[in-house]
């Protein structure tokens, strides 16, 4: 197992979010996570990469303990998560906010490179590279978090929620890609909601319900459902 | 002596000048830069009206007190609704204002050698020549201003500024006009600087520009956040500190070569120290209520014999099997810039039933929640309550037409009791009218009396009423929500609009959640929930308004709902 998270209680204060949730991913596998909005669906990924810490449970990484480790030490060890939120540098160029996304891998001569991958994936990008970010559009932006995620080459990536405010087409591209990414080899972990893509992508499904999985099962298995409304 | 004495005087002027900042400041939440330029004016006002008229140094006094107070309220009246940065910014601009007036209209304030002769106190036949003789009658002066002060604070009136200290937008769905309450505690702020700077013109028989600088202002400040904001005692121990110890220093040698100049940065970096350190000063406000010693209360330790009946006795019993639209919204449309929140929404409450608005992230539901309850105004549409339209109608009258709303984030004061955050719901309390407070004192207690009761009767309906002192941020999050409810039932409103009742909540609570949903709608109540959570929704809602895009795509019971392929599509995506 790449990425394994046991019995994880995580809340805000006095708000408890996750209760006694275990997730696992392996290499190169792709993994969807659904659910209400709510659900704490966010919030579990923040608690895998580091962002929050759970109040009880451990995050196991490549054998490692990594539980409450900060997300700047994980993603050099090839755990990559991409925000929901914004999370670029609205006045850098596309090209500036990627070198800064190569930070992490230190200086590399290699990082050439790696740009190179990300305009492969992206090829908008490599068309805009010398625009301010900000003036991409919506999907464009995102198609800029998700490269500079990729940057580090990680094992595992994990998404909230890239379709966010997408059109269907450009959340067609945006899956296409995913798959490409994980042919590279890099496992993912998608939280989606838009369900039939996130269903339509990945090998296994997570569905989450008030803090809590309340289903683990196969693509073939939830494409044979006939109604997914009893899982929200 | 004499000396030691009028320090003591001056001591006592400035605990008026603490209590009655501390009021705008620490129970208000107003932050005021111009204290001791109100102070500066009631001084001239006092002496000016004295000395013109002839009059008792006491008339002189209670007309500096009106007329401030006065223009207190004008002057903060247009501010009180922006941010807080305004307000600060405005009232060092008064100050400064204020402090340059004084100065230039020399032919009415002598300039800056300011007025000489301003008469002394007379009383009775007494006229005291020297501090000591004085003394009496400024203990007199500071038990009249802690009477007025603990008589406002800790009444009703002194419970909504709690909440508004808080959270104000909680304070305003509870139906209170929260604009009307800052100014009134403006006035009465600004009323006590005014009369004690007429006692002090009168005392030193003397008044001057000097007394109503900025620094002044930051220096009664000062003593606000060294005793502690909201808690009057604090402010008697901050203001005497901060004028004694500078007055026992002065007697080291050479000292007051060093102090007098660097007095400014010595409270300024007390200031600092405090605000990092010790915000809330060196005597907290809960000083007195001991904490609980039980700490974070999980969910399980509510009583499980918390049965729900939500009947509530005070308000004669509905006929549960009426129904009816009784809230009608039609047509509601909002656009923030460009983008169209709600377009053209429609929606109808009935009677007795619970209605439930789903929809995927960003439809709009929440926006939809916040036109209904008066939060927003609609750029088109009407919305009806028992037919009457209440489009416009702002969201503090809510409650008093019987429609309350709870919030995603509960809101509930955090720093209040349990009970307190219960009788702050009560609506139409006299006791929240400074007028009733001092002269109908009696009504008041008699009304707290059935306030008490009733808030009791609703904790315990939630299965609360053990912990009813406990303070609230200690409360669990399932424990939190349920004092959301109980205050919502407490303001008697017939109309309950909740949104993401179940949200956040342990999962072995949300069945008990939508037990007490059931139950309120069978006990008479109307109910609307905002819902992600879709075993919720099936459980509890009689009908469901599925929302996309901001515009009501199908409505009909969940099962139906459900059943069709296009809302599947919309929700779940292609």
């Amino acid at each position: 197992m790449l990425l394994e998270a046991k019995n994880l209680d995580v809340g805000y204060q006095e708000k408890q979010v996750i209760y006694n949730t275990s997730v696992h991913v392996d290499s190169g596998e792709f993994v969807a996570l659904i659910g209400h909005n709510g659900a704490g669906k966010t919030t579990l990924l923040k608690t895998l990469c580091g962002y929050l810490k759970p109040s009880a449970g451990t995050v196991i990484y490549k054998g490692e303990d990594i539980t409450a480790k900060s997300p700047a030490i994980n993603v050099k060890k090839g755990l990559s998560f991409v925000h929901q939120e914004k999370s670029l540098f609205p006045n850098l160029s596309v090209l500036e906010n990627l070198e800064l996304a190569g930070y992490a891998i230190g200086k590399t001569a290699d990082l050439k490179e790696r740009l190179n991958d990300a305009y492969h994936l992206f090829p908008v990008l490599r068309e805009r590279e010398k625009q301010r970010a900000e003036t991409l559009s919506g999907g464009q932006q995102k198609q800029l978090a998700v490269a500079m995620s990729m940057l580090v080459r990680p094992d595992l990536l994990l998404l909230d929620e890239p379709s966010l405010g997408l059109s269907p087409n450009i959340v067609r591209e945006m899956g296409k890609v995913l798959q490409q990414i994980q042919s590279m080899g890099t496992a993912i972990l998608l939280v989606e909601q838009n369900v039939k893509m996130a269903i339509s992508l990945a090998q296994r499904i997570y569905v989450m319900r008030t803090g809590q999985i309340i289903l683990d099962d196969t693509r073939e298995n939830m494409e044979k459902r006939t109604s997914l409304w009893d899982l929200f | 002596m004499e000396y030691l004495t009028h320090t003591l005087n001056l001591a006592f002027i400035f605990v008026i000048l603490t209590v009655s900042l501390n009021l705008i400041l620490g129970y208000g939440g107003m932050v005021s830069m111009a204290h001791a330029a109100f102070f500066c004016i009631g001084g001239y006002f006092s002496a000016i009206v004295t000395m013109h008229f002839g009059c008792n140094f006491l008339i002189g006094i209670a007309a500096a007190i009106l007329v401030t107070a006065a223009v207190g309220g004008a002057l903060a009246a247009p501010f009180i609704r922006v941010q807080e940065e305004y307000l600060v910014l405005f009232t060092i601009a008064f100050q400064m204002l204020v402090f340059h007036l004084m100065l230039s209209l020399y032919t009415i304030t002598g300039g800056d050698s300011g007025i000489f002769g301003v008469p002394g106190p007379k009383l009775l036949g007494l006229a005291p020549h020297n501090p000591s003789q004085f003394l009496p009658f400024m203990v007199v002066f500071v038990f009249l201003t802690y009477y007025v002060a603990l008589k406002i604070t800790k009444s009703p009136f002194g419970r909504v500024l709690k909440g508004i200290r808080e959270d104000e937008k909680s304070v305003i769905s509870l139906g209170k006009d929260v604009k009307k309450y800052k100014i009134i505690i403006f006035m009465v702020g600004t009323g006590i600087a005014a009369g004690v700077g007429g006692v002090f013109a009168h005392y030193t028989q003397f008044i001057s520009p000097s007394i109503g600088t900025l620094d002044e202002s930051i220096l009664i400040i000062a003593m606000v956040v060294l005793g502690g904001t909201a808690n009057l005692w604090g402010s008697a121990v901050g203001a005497f500190l901060l004028i004694i110890i500078p007055e026992i220093l002065n007697f080291l040698p050479g000292a007051s070569d060093l102090i007098v100049p660097l007095r400014g940065v010595i409270y300024g970096v007390l200031l600092i120290l405090f605000m990092r350190f010790r915000p809330e000063g060196l005597i907290p406000e809960y000083f007195h209520l001991k904490k609980s010693g039980q700490g974070k209360a999980a969910a399980g330790t509510l009583s499980p014999s918390a049965s729900v009946s939500t009947e509530d006795r005070s308000i004669p019993r509905k006929e549960p099997a009426r129904s009816g639209v009784i809230l009608e919204v039609k047509g509601i449309s909002k656009s923030f810039g460009g983008l169209k929140a709600v377009d053209d929404f429609s929606m109808g409450l009935e009677k007795s039933r619970v209605t439930a608005l789903v929809g995927p992230n960003g439809c709009g539901k929440t926006t939809a929640f916040n036109l209904v309850t008066g939060f927003l105004k609609p750029d088109q549409g009407r919305i009806q309550f028992q037919g009457k339209d209440i489009t416009n109608l702002p969201p503090y009258k809510m409650p008093h037409i019987g429609i309350v709303r709870s919030w995603q984030d509960v809101r509930n004061f955090q720093g209040m009791t349990v009970l307190d955050n219960v009788l702050i719901a009560n609506q139409d309390q006299s006791g929240e009218r400074l007028l009733n407070l001092f002269f109908m004192p009696w009504r008041i207690k008699k009304e707290e009396k059935k306030n008490l009761d009733k808030a009791m009767f609703y904790l315990k309906q939630v299965g609360l009423l053990t912990k009813r002192l406990e303070i609230t941020k200690n409360l669990s999050y399932a424990e939190q929500k349920l004092l959301a409810i109980a205050r919502l039932l407490t303001t008697g409103a017939e109309v309950l609009l909740l949104d993401e009742p179940s949200s956040g909540v342990d999962p072995n609570w949300v069945e008990r959640f939508m037990g007490i949903i059931r139950k309120l709608a069978e006990s008479g109540k109307t109910i609307c929930i905002v819902e992600h959570n879709l075993e919720v929704v099936r459980g509890v809602s009689d009908t469901v308004y599925f929302m996309a895009e901001g515009r009501m795509i199908a409505h009909g019971s969940a099962e139906e709902l459900m059943a069709d392929p296009k809302l599947g599509e919309i929700y779940f995506g292609v």
